[in-house]
């Protein structure tokens, strides 16, 4: 008898347990205009909202910007996303958490490579932008931002006027040599070899080539002079 | 060893089996298990930064589960005492009322900065976090505070509701306080006539009762951010103090 009761019992919980997964598999969440970013909230508001845990509220934000364009499996273009909002809502994680490189890696990564030149162009600014607060730290965001500029964009000059910036701005010591160097390495790609062979010579005069073997492949980079064979 | 902190010892000492006895260790293990878990989600989740990510979603999460649940234990067990009379037994021995609260902060204190520490053995496995060791000595620290505060809270309120409310009030408030404060000065609520500034005002009084809790255990050590750890300490030993004062009021106003 008391068998009986207890698997009636068991038998309940299983009933309802199967009822709720059904009731679960049968009303998926929807987010629903998922790709209409409205204003970020002020900064003060969300580290409150986080019992002032600034980090963690950095990361949460940057988990719903990422995948604010995503539907269910159905993505909505990010082209359509309206830039300037996602910048107030990148510089919001940037104040937030300045030690973090994810809005860095999400403008260079995500945002810069699709949308239309002057989106992109949009999102480069913001790095760029960013970068000139802490270059030490930023460095390697704005060496994305080269490349999206010189090949995506196919902006040579801008892919000049930032890695002209990593030359001149980068200091940290610890950071590598190619991240100078790459205004040089641009340039002799380019086939400008008289400003390539003029940042090389700033280079060596300035101490950040030391090692001979690192000086002779960079000359083997650079294109000869016009007027010379 | 006197006869009186005999006494005082072998109470926290009951303290800790009672703590073993409600399973805090258990659920202290829990939070722990489910924390990790949340944060290893996290670290599939997100593009870049994985172990800052996740280390950082894994500190919070525990710390205030831990937080909370020490906080429940203590005034579940303490409330527990009253209501059933526990408490007279204990003062039947030599012990004074204040005797026996040291008593049982001194069990709970030790359930405390175990589980504290024991919440920071997780991060071993993160060999290039910084700040680790400052993290789980600050999270000890604030373990005590909250176990004083839950004490004290359950001795003056006698219910376990009532108790665990003014403890959730109060531990969120001294989370986000200073944030408060910042922002009445920043938007120039603390400007205008006495009246205007009555509201700026009592927001600023309520920051003056309470600890900095914010400056205990804080994520952005462990995300490379500059380690303040002596004022966490200081803090700490302050605001004991102050409620082992109105401990000492309380309990002589109180008729158990």
């Amino acid at each position: 008898m008391r068998i009986a009761a207890q698997l009636r019992a068991w038998l309940l919980l299983g009933a309802c347990l199967a009822a709720n997964v059904l009731f679960q598999r049968l009303n998926p969440p929807t987010w629903s205009d998922a790709y209409v970013l409205g204003n970020p909230p002020p900064t003060a508001a969300v580290r409150a909202a986080t019992l002032g845990e600034p980090v963690f509220a950095g990361y949460l934000v940057m988990l719903y910007v990422q995948n604010l364009n995503v539907h269910l499996g159905l993505a909505t273009p990010l082209a359509a996303i309206d830039r300037p909002v996602i910048l107030r809502w990148l510089d919001l994680v940037t104040d937030l958490d300045p030690g973090s490189g994810y809005p860095l890696l999400l403008a260079t990564g995500h945002f810069a490579e699709t949308g239309s030149p002057e989106q992109r162009r949009l999102m480069l600014d913001w790095v760029y932008r960013r970068f000139e607060e802490r270059p030490n730290q930023r460095w390697e965001w704005l060496v994305h931002a080269v490349y999206v500029a010189r090949h995506v964009l196919n902006d040579n000059a801008l892919a000049e006027y930032y890695a002209a910036a990593l030359r001149t701005r980068v200091t940290d010591p610890k950071a590598p040599s190619w991240v100078r160097q790459m205004d040089l390495l641009l340039h002799a790609d380019l086939g400008e070899a008289a400003d390539a062979r003029a940042i090389l010579g700033g280079l060596v005069a300035a101490g950040q080539i030391r090692s001979p073997a690192e000086l002779k492949f960079l000359e083997s980079r650079l294109p000869p002079l016009k007027g010379n064979p | 060893m006197q006869p009186m902190s005999r006494a005082v010892m072998g109470l926290a000492r009951l303290t800790l089996l009672e703590a073993r006895r409600t399973a805090v260790g258990k659920a202290a293990l829990a939070a722990m298990i489910i924390a990790l878990s949340l944060a290893l989600f996290v670290d599939r989740i997100v593009l870049t930064e994985q172990d800052r990510a996740t280390v950082v979603t894994y500190a919070v999460i525990v710390r205030l589960a831990i937080v909370l649940i020490l906080g429940q234990a203590i005034i579940a067990n303490t409330v527990r005492d009253l209501n059933e009379r526990i408490i007279d037994n204990f003062l039947a021995l030599p012990l004074t009322r204040m005797q026996y609260a040291l008593g049982k902060w001194l069990g709970w204190s030790a359930v405390g900065i175990v589980c504290g520490l024991s919440a920071a053995l997780p991060l071993l496995a993160f060999s290039g976090t910084p700040g680790r060791l400052a993290w789980a000595l600050s999270f000890a620290a604030e373990a005590v505070v909250v176990v004083s505060l839950a004490l004290l809270l359950a001795l003056a309120l006698g219910r376990v509701i009532t108790a665990m409310l003014a403890f959730c009030a109060m531990y969120l408030f001294a989370r986000v306080g200073f944030l408060l404060v910042l922002l009445s000065a920043n938007t120039g609520a603390v400007d205008g006539t006495a009246f205007e500034r009555f509201d700026a005002r009592y927001v600023q009084l309520a920051s003056y009762l309470l600890p900095r809790m914010d400056r205990f255990a804080d994520t952005s050590w462990l995300a490379g951010g500059p380690i303040h750890f002596g004022p966490d300490i200081l803090q700490a030993l302050i605001y004991i103090a102050l409620l082992g004062a109105v401990a000492g009021i309380e309990l002589r106003r109180k008729q158990f």
